[in-house]
């Protein structure tokens, strides 16, 4: 090829790949039409076009692992990330002798070559470790994996002080907490005259219980450039770690900047900067460059913190610049003089409504501070929850304020690809997602896709997900037919996911924002459980006989959780939250508005948020349904809610659900569905066990969902809330439009379910007059002429009619009474009759049952008490017969074949998604139409003939948005 | 001995166009963690046998810059796409030497689960050849793949690098790939 040839094989190339890949081979004929050789070329680096689309080349930007899940590095065995920065990465392993997860911090490779120095870092790291002391980390062993030093250490689980103080200052009262405890830590090795060098928030890390650990004692020392400049900056200098670098200047001690000989007082000037930096909530000295910071180190006094910090006491000042004197002669001159003074402080403060504790953070110190803590903590408790709490949460609420909401939409799935859930991570920086085609992990910056590799059985099978506390690891469900909804886990870099059990609710199974726990519903819906996210530990932390649970969230805090439960008898619905260790369940909201499919999420603001179901007008019978999401204060740590819900968007278009929620706060994705339910006819072949291919008869956005056939066998009846409510249509198969049934406005009624009566003379069907609580059977001439009413009653969730198609029958009417099902005659004339059976079903909700041809027998399925069942309830004699299916098919609809012996059902099974089968009389069946998980289809409907089939299908257009400024 | 470090990047790779490899030393640390985030992307998924870590794929990179001596270096991007090339270089020349010591193969990288290789990796050899066979194409658009693919620079980055615009970039790196993933289709084949 020349580069002539090359730029004309682009421009045909650039102009086909703007085309549907349908309309390319029209353009190529017209474009390449006197050169075939040049059309080959051109073809087939289109044919490349879907590997390339794939993500080949594409940078990924997704942080890097240099160990692999499954790695042995000695006898531990490496599963995931746990971060990385200049020092090295840490990685959380197992060691499988001691059946318990650690973590190993691997060092570049090029620190070993100094095999002196090492020895020396070794020999300190170990001295250091130990003192086995409660504020350093104790290191379990140290050696060299393919020429990279590492370490092992217990796993902590918390986070980094660097990470508390991104979200905001602290308070006081935790500062001083903090500051004891690494005084403490800082004293114990100083004693054997170990100095760290290299203090910082990064290498001090608070773990769930509020213990503070100090991490990397000795590895400052390790990484200094050469012998000769023995005391200068321990990270600066070194050109091969200067990922600290930017790190580690705010906190060097003016010796350390001039390169002079440090001592133990070099340490107690970092921790100065440290305690001012968490009080402040602002680093003591940061300018525009690193050499502007030393400068300021040298030079500069800090503001002082009780200009921006009303609340720092002048004592508390006073100790803050202490440690930051320029002069180690006039610094504390001891760490342990430090822990006594900072300790001192903490007796005589008193709780101050702006400085209100993280939410729900444990307290914890050493024993000589803690009882007095506790008490504090009991007394403080009581003020914040009256005021505190509420304090905070306004103030968060109104340095908000002035931006508007944002929403950005995230994925871009259509209707072939249905998505399932979504999840932001800790960080706010990526969205894991699945969807009838996998796992995936986008980038929300850049967009960028990665698909997350799984084995085919859980990939296509996939339902939510969730991240870990840790940023590096999901947890998702899968659907099993057998099983429920397992529980897995797997790393974002790949490797194998690891299944942790089974969650018997279809939302419940959800990772802890704070600690490596996951909560999830049992007990078919009667239990919830928390486990270690290994599986292990399980703790029964609630259950009941009467209700069932539905969803779950866990407090920002990590230590309640929240849940909505539903009553077995009546539909009463109430969100409420429970400790982890137990105690008393408290009520937030009791509402039947809450909507029970919805996701629930608490906010780090303490916003529990919540899907409401708002009925346009609730006395109408069933009528359109709108999912508006709500939210309401609730204190993470009593569990009490507090003022009114608010609603967090105005968009009535479409239904929201807020399935995640970054760290800080600031993002939260929620999905958004749009979906349309259209009326499909396929031609019935081979007795009625095969259906052509269906086509689109409806053509509109809105709902609309066939019942009946005119007797001419060409013309659907169907419902559709295209004009704003619920109106009856027939559409002839040849025609494109459809036509009211009822012309003009019928007083604003609901009107759905047409049938046609047994005699083919009337149409019939329910009327719902808006404002009342009776609804209505009407009738219609099919021939025309008006509507007339046929009876009238007050609707229950088993009201429904059907008509055999038997000229000399009667049409059946249905309602629910206790645990019974109830059939009623219903003549288009003469109105109800009498009680013709009654049999026992349980639940009436999801019941869906219809009458055979000749009006003998009845199928009906239901979901409660009937799953996976339908059962022929023969009317002559009051005999039943149950036909059995796979406990997991989920029966939507059912009507009988014209030749009055088999069955159309619509069922969904957690395998193969959605489908409507055909149903021998000995429960044999054919699989009609699979639209697997991307469509929901049901309304099985065939022509009095037998030769169509009518069906809705709902087309799920479901996409993740990120929301800021909520 | 102390001494305060220079001021900015720019200065500094001033100073070591004018022969302070000194210079060099200091100004590695400021795009240290880009360039490792560049070089971990090739070894993220490398089979464990593979020992070139991202740390010596840096290292080494920083060692040729050194032996180079003062390149005239603009800005950051600039910098940046002479390191691209460097670890291109590197990599090729690591396979290279793979390659002669066991006939069998080849070292692979994978660049990416894409599924365009069936989630196998990438031929490091065959990408070189094939990047200068379509440098004889078009120069630039080789050229904005050493950049997006080895330095990991965006396409706003590598239209500045380049002095193209943007959207110039993103048609050329969509062509570009295209003509790649056909060429080492091939050569898979073959």
């Amino acid at each position: 090829m020349t580069p002539e040839r090359w730029q004309q094989v682009q421009d045909v190339l650039e102009k086909a790949l703007e085309l549907a890949p349908a309309d390319r081979s029209a353009y190529l004929d017209q474009a390449c039409s006197s050169d075939s050789s040049f059309r080959h070329e051109v073809e087939t680096l289109l044919a490349a076009n879907p590997g390339v689309r794939s993500g080949f080349l594409q940078p990924s930007s997704v942080s890097q692992v240099t160990l692999r899940s499954g790695t042995k590095v000695g006898e531990y065995d490496v599963k995931s990330l746990l971060g990385s920065g200049g020092m090295g990465e840490v990685y959380r392993a197992r060691d499988s002798r001691l059946g318990r997860d650690v973590a190993i911090k691997v060092l570049p490779s090029i620190l070993a070559a100094d095999s002196e120095r090492l020895r020396r870092f070794e020999q300190e790291a170990r001295a250091v470790a130990a003192l086995n002391h409660p504020n350093i980390l104790a290191i379990h062993q140290m050696g060299t994996y393919e020429g990279s030093p590492y370490m092992v250490s217990e796993l902590l689980e918390g986070a980094t002080l660097r990470e508390q103080i991104n979200r905001g200052r602290l308070s006081v009262r935790k500062a001083i907490d903090y500051g004891v405890q690494i005084a403490h830590g800082l004293a114990a090795a100083h004693e054997m005259g170990i100095i760290h060098r290299d203090l910082k928030p990064e290498n001090l890390f608070v773990t769930k219980y509020g213990r503070v650990k100090i991490l990397d004692f000795g590895l400052a020392k390790l990484t200094r450039r050469r012998p000769g400049s023995e005391n200068s900056s321990p990270t600066f200098t070194d050109e091969t770690e200067a990922g600290t670098v930017m790190g580690t200047v705010g906190y060097m001690s003016p010796e350390q900047v001039r390169g002079q000989q440090a001592d133990h007082r070099t340490d107690i000037f970092s921790f100065g900067a440290i305690l001012y930096e968490m009080l402040a909530g602002k680093r003591a000295f940061q300018k525009a460059t690193a050499a502007d910071t030393q400068s300021a180190i040298l030079t500069e006094d800090p503001p002082e913190v009780s200009k921006s910090v009303p609340d720092v006491s002048p004592a508390m000042q006073r100790v803050v610049h202490r440690c930051l004197e320029k002069n180690p002669e006039q610094r504390f001159q001891s760490a342990s003089d430090l822990a006594f003074a900072l300790d001192a402080l903490s007796e005589t403060r008193g709780p101050t409504p702006s400085a209100p504790p993280v939410l729900g953070e444990a307290d914890a110190g050493e024993s000589g501070t803690k009882r007095r803590k506790m008490l504090y903590s009991v007394l403080l408790a009581s003020v914040l929850v009256a005021l505190g709490f509420v304090f905070l949460w306004l103030e968060n609420r109104q340095s908000a304020a002035p931006k508007a909401l944002t929403e950005m939409q995230l994925t871009h799935n259509n209707s072939e690809n249905r998505l399932l859930d979504a999840a932001i991570s800790p960080d706010g920086k990526h969205l894991a997602y699945t969807d009838t085609k996998g796992l995936h992990l986008s980038t929300i910056e850049t967009g960028e896709v990665h698909d997350i590799p799984l084995p085919d059985d859980l990939r296509l099978h996939l339902w939510r997900v969730s991240w870990l506390s840790d940023g590096e690891e999901l947890l998702f469900t899968t659907e099993s037919e057998a099983e429920g909804y397992p529980i897995w886990i797997t790393s974002i870099f790949g490797g194998n996911p690891r299944r942790l059990g089974t969650t018997s609710g279809m939302q419940g199974a959800k990772a802890s924002p704070r600690d490596f726990l996951i909560a999830f519903v049992g007990g078919q819906g009667r239990e919830i459980w928390v486990m270690d996210a290994n599986g292990g530990n399980r703790r029964l932390v609630i259950h009941d006989e009467k209700e069932h649970y539905k969803t779950l969230a866990w407090s920002p805090t990590g230590n309640r959780l929240a849940y909505l439960k539903v009553a077995d008898e009546g539909s009463a619905r109430s969100l409420e939250t429970i400790a982890l260790d137990g105690g008393r369940p408290s009520l937030v909201i009791a509402d039947k508005r809450l909507y029970d499919w919805a996701p629930l999420l608490w906010l780090p603001d303490g916003r529990l948020l919540f899907d409401f179901t708002e009925t346009k007008d609730p006395t109408i019978f069933d009528a359109d349904d709108e999912y508006v999401l709500w939210g309401m204060i609730t204190d993470p740590r009593s569990g009490r809610a507090s003022g009114k819900p608010v609603r967090i968007t105005n968009s009535n278009q479409q239904a929201q659900f807020a399935t995640s929620v970054s760290r800080d706060g600031r993002r939260l994705v929620a999905t958004k569905d749009g979906i349309r339910l259209d009326v499909y006819v396929g031609e019935l072949k081979e007795h009625g066990t095969h259906l052509g291919t269906p086509t689109r008869l409806t053509v509109s956005e809105s709902y609309d969902w066939p019942s009946a056939w005119l007797p001419d066998g060409k013309t659907v009846l169907f419902s559709s809330n295209r004009t704003g409510k619920k109106q009856i249509f027939r559409q002839h198969l040849g025609q494109d439009l459809a036509e009211p049934l009822i012309p003009g406005d019928s007083e604003g009624s609901a009107e759905e379910g047409p049938d046609v009566s047994p005699d083919g003379h009337w149409i019939l069907y329910l009327s719902s007059p808006r404002g009342a609580t009776t609804a209505r059977v009407m009738r219609i001439p099919v021939s025309g002429g008006p509507p007339e009413q046929v009876t009238e009653f007050r609707p229950d969730d088993a009201t429904s009619f059907g008509c055999p198609t038997t000229p000399t029958t009667s049409c059946l009417f249905s309602r629910s009474e206790n645990d019974f099902l109830i059939f009623h005659e219903l003549d288009p004339i003469h109105g109800l009759g009498k009680e013709l059976a009654r049999t026992k079903i349980g639940l009436a909700e999801g019941v869906s049952w219809a009458v055979s041809p000749e009006g003998l027998r009845i199928a009906i399925m239901g979901w409660s008490k009937l799953r996976g069942q339908v059962r022929i309830f023969d009317l002559r004699n009051g005999s039943e017969r149950n036909l059995q299916f796979p406990g997991d098919w989920k029966f939507w609809d059912v009507s009988w074949a014209a030749d009055g012996n088999s069955l159309f059902a619509a069922v969904s099974s957690k395998s193969t998604g959605y489908f409507i089968a055909r149903i021998e009389p000995d429960g044999k069946t054919h699989m009609l139409i699979n639209e697997g998980r991307n469509h929901w289809i049901s309304y099985p409907c065939p022509s009095p003939d037998g030769r169509y089939l009518g069906f809705g299908e709902q087309t799920f257009e479901d996409n993740a948005w990120m929301l800021e400024n909520f | 001995m102390s001494q305060l470090p220079p001021r900015t990047v720019s200065e500094l790779l001033a100073d070591w166009h004018a022969g302070n490899n000194d210079a060099l030393r200091a100004a590695l640390p400021h795009v240290y963690n880009e360039l490792r985030r560049v070089a971990h992307r090739y070894l993220q998924k490398e089979r464990p046998s593979h020992t070139l870590q991202s740390t010596a794929l840096v290292h080494e990179t920083y060692l040729r810059l050194e032996k180079q001596g003062g390149l005239e270096i603009q800005n950051r991007e600039h910098f940046l796409a002479i390191c691209a090339q460097l670890m291109r270089q590197i990599l090729v020349d690591y396979a290279r030497n793979r390659n002669a010591a066991r006939r069998n193969g080849g070292y692979m990288l994978t660049l990416d689960d894409n599924l365009a290789f069936k989630s196998r990796s990438v031929d490091m050899i065959a990408l070189d050849d094939a990047l200068n066979e379509l440098a004889k194409l078009n120069q630039q658009q080789s050229r904005i793949v050493e950049l997006r693919f080895f330095g990991g620079l965006s396409i706003e980055e590598v239209a500045h690098v380049l002095d193209l615009s943007p959207t110039t970039v993103k048609k050329y790196w969509a062509m570009a790939r295209l003509w790649l993933h056909h060429e080492l289709a091939k050569t898979e084949h073959a």
